[in-house]
């Protein structure tokens, strides 16, 4: 059930919410301070405007003084302006203000006061301009900011219906991006659903548009392929194990049931012998298995050093060589001088020889160990004579616990060409099959620098 | 002099039940203790030929107790045993200071053979040999000369160092894996008989043709040269 209050959905429509509020709130905020500030200035410059006409007018006409023309004007019908002309000791002179409003300094500024006129009821708000004048008088004019207050009032009005009105508008684009956000992640969502032990081939679909949805999708289609892949290996692993393991162990409680019915001591400590041998075949699996697991899961890369692999192809060719003589075959190697690659020189050792191995005990003819340098990698090439791995069985042999039933049925632990595979990903190389007519290879590949690795690397 | 007496810090009892039975039964006097603090304690004894450190320990760990060890000048040789099996963790175990080092779990004839080793190497000290002798078998080792009786034997150069491996450890069981490292300088395990075909090519060099074999084959562990 959705908890509405901590849902992303109530969260996510109140943000939205609020923030287009805001944004209209500040905008209807700056525009009516614009208009407040263009208005004060409009009235100023009326204020000012009319002072000087008064003068101008008084100045050019011979037959009126100052006095008359503040007389008429401030007594004309429906003027609702303001006009004071006071003497040097603060007599009216003439005016519709019986005196000077206190707060107005007679130097040329604008000042905004409430006053009233004398035709007037009540008191009204009035933009003054005042001055002294040559002769010692000082002239006050007045503008009526009545009709700035209205349009200022109405414009606030006009944006307060613009915002009430938007408020709507708002919670609608507020529920529509929270609901289109929420279909998108529906279908991840969906996906991750179905995703489960009975069906791993669910995937999210994307749209191709790179953007946050479709990444997420991709993220989780990645990890659903590594699950996948993973919980495929399990069963594969479960499987192998039980099977290598139950065989040994099973003909190992055979054999130790046999000696117990015998009294022969002879028969005791052959088939002591014979169980020790199971038992090493056991061990065996069981320690390739974990140097398989620790290799997959990256770990030893830390320990990495130089590793001569000129030095190593000639000392395993060494080792098996007369293996291979007692066996009438022939190894050989040969290859490139000084190749030195970064690497667990043990593990490596151990890929090598059980190719080697492998070639021993399942190929054919003459074996040859060569080592090239490819330029941007290093190759150690085991071929033999012999058909080799058949190649509808290839993509089987080259996987983790991949096996073939020849291995499996002989005495090694089949897990050869896993292991050698696995340290191959290690060290950020690969292991590939080659064959011609009449040799087959299996080679091991070895990027010069580490980094051109397509093992994915361990995110931090 | 080289003591047999060995210290055993281990504190996996059953562990500890089996080495101890095992040591004794080949005449080492052992003395166990269950963790690093009392191990460190008796190491500074000196008296004991060898160690067989754990590596996980209560309150002081293996590796603590081997560096605290060293420190203290202790120079006895110390064999690590642990769970931890990896070439890195072997590795980190030796450059640590131990002589050798022992993956859990072990066949007892490796442990033995290699203690056997240790307490050699503690025995004899640093000393320049010019040439190695068992019965008429003898190594010039400046001239790289074999021979037996009066026969001259040609060997291969890794034959040569084998048998200079087998001859410096006269007496003592060498294992198989202590035959790689010993003279391929590789550590893992052999999967088929490799060290095997290598002894025995090199044993009808040696021994073909004289009543007195020296390369035995010790059943279960290795190889042991000697008459």
């Amino acid at each position: 059930m959705l908890n509405w209050t901590r849902s992303f959905f109530l969260r996510g429509v109140w943000l939205v919410l609020l923030f287009e509020i805001l944004v209209a709130g500040a905008v209807a905020l700056a525009a009516l301070q614009l208009a407040k500030a263009e208005l004060s200035r409009s009235d100023a410059e009326t204020a000012e405007t009319l002072f000087e006409d008064m003068l101008a007018v008084a100045n050019v006409s011979k037959a009126l003084t100052l006095e008359d023309v503040v007389a008429r004007r401030s007594s004309s019908l429906g003027s609702d302006d303001l006009f004071l002309l006071i003497d040097a000791n603060d007599r009216v002179i003439a005016g519709n203000l019986a005196r000077w409003p206190t707060g107005v300094p007679a130097s040329r500024t604008f000042v905004e006061i409430e006053a009233t006129a004398t035709a007037m009821p009540d008191s009204r708000k009035y933009g003054v301009f005042a001055a002294t004048l040559d002769n010692g008088s000082q002239l006050l004019v007045g503008h009526s900011l009545e009709r700035s207050e209205r349009s200022l009032t109405s414009l606030r009005d006009a944006l307060l219906k613009a915002v009430l009105l938007a408020f709507p508008l708002a919670v609608a684009a507020a529920w529509l991006v929270v609901k289109l956000v929420d279909s998108r992640l529906r279908d991840v969502e969906d996906a991750l659903e179905k995703f489960n032990s009975d069906n791993l081939s669910q995937r999210i679909e994307l749209n191709g548009s790179q953007d946050t949805f479709d990444r997420l999708g991709e993220i989780s289609n990645r990890m659903m392929d590594r699950i996948a892949e993973l919980v495929e290996e399990l069963r594969i692993v479960t499987d192998s194990v039980a099977h290598d393991l139950r065989m040994p162990l099973t003909r190992l409680k055979n054999r130790l049931t046999e000696a117990q019915a015998s009294d022969d001591i002879a028969v005791h400590v052959e088939i002591n012998e014979l169980a020790t041998n199971e038992l090493d075949h056991v061990l065996s699996i069981l320690t390739q298995m974990l140097q398989i697991g620790r290799a997959e899961a990256g770990i030893g890369r830390e320990a990495f050093v130089a590793v001569d692999l000129s030095g190593l192809v000639h000392d395993m060719a060494e080792i098996f060589g007369p293996v291979a003589e007692d066996a009438d075959r022939s190894l050989t190697s040969s290859g490139a001088k000084a190749a030195s690659v970064t690497g667990q020189p043990d593990l490596l050792a151990r890929a090598l020889s059980n190719l080697v191995e492998n070639a021993l005990s399942y190929g054919r003819g003459a074996i040859a160990v060569k080592l090239h340098d490819t330029g941007d990698a290093f190759e150690i090439a085991v071929e033999d004579e012999g058909p080799g791995i058949p190649p509808e069985h290839e993509a089987k042999a080259l996987r983790r616990f991949g096996r073939l039933d020849p291995a499996r049925a002989g005495g090694g632990s089949g897990l050869g060409l896993a292991l050698a595979s696995a340290v191959m990903r290690l060290h950020g190389g690969t292991l590939l099959l080659a064959r011609s007519k009449d040799r087959f290879a299996v080679i091991l590949r070895l990027p010069k620098s580490p980094g051109n690795s397509d093992y994915p690397a361990e995110r931090a | 002099m080289a003591s047999n007496k060995i210290l055993l810090v281990e504190d996996d009892q059953s562990t500890a039940d089996f080495i101890l039975k095992g040591l004794n039964e080949n005449g080492f006097v052992v003395d166990h203790v269950v963790d690093g603090r009392d191990g460190l304690f008796h190491a500074t004894d000196e008296s004991y030929g060898a160690i067989v450190l754990d590596r996980l320990l209560p309150g002081m760990d293996g590796m603590a107790v081997l560096a605290a060890m060293r420190a203290a000048q202790v120079e006895t040789p110390v064999l690590i045993l642990s769970a931890l099996g990896t070439a890195e963790d072997r590795v980190a175990g030796l450059t640590a200071g131990s002589d050798d080092y022992l993956v859990k779990p072990f066949v007892f004839a490796e442990l033995l053979a290699r203690l056997k080793l240790m307490l050699r190497k503690g025995g004899q000290g640093v000393s320049e040999e010019t040439s190695l002798h068992c019965e008429d078998l003898s190594i010039d080792l400046l001239r790289r000369d074999v021979r037996r009786g009066d026969r001259a034997i040609d060997l291969q150069p890794r034959e040569y160092r084998l048998l200079e491996y087998l001859m410096r450890h006269q007496g003592i069981v060498v294992t198989r894996t202590m035959l790689l490292e010993g003279v391929w300088e590789y550590h893992f395990d052999p999967g088929t008989n490799v060290i095997d075909v290598h002894v025995s090519r090199l044993r009808k060099k040696i021994d073909e043709g004289n009543d007195v074999p020296l390369i035995q084959t010790v059943r279960g562990a290795g190889y042991r040269f000697g008459k």
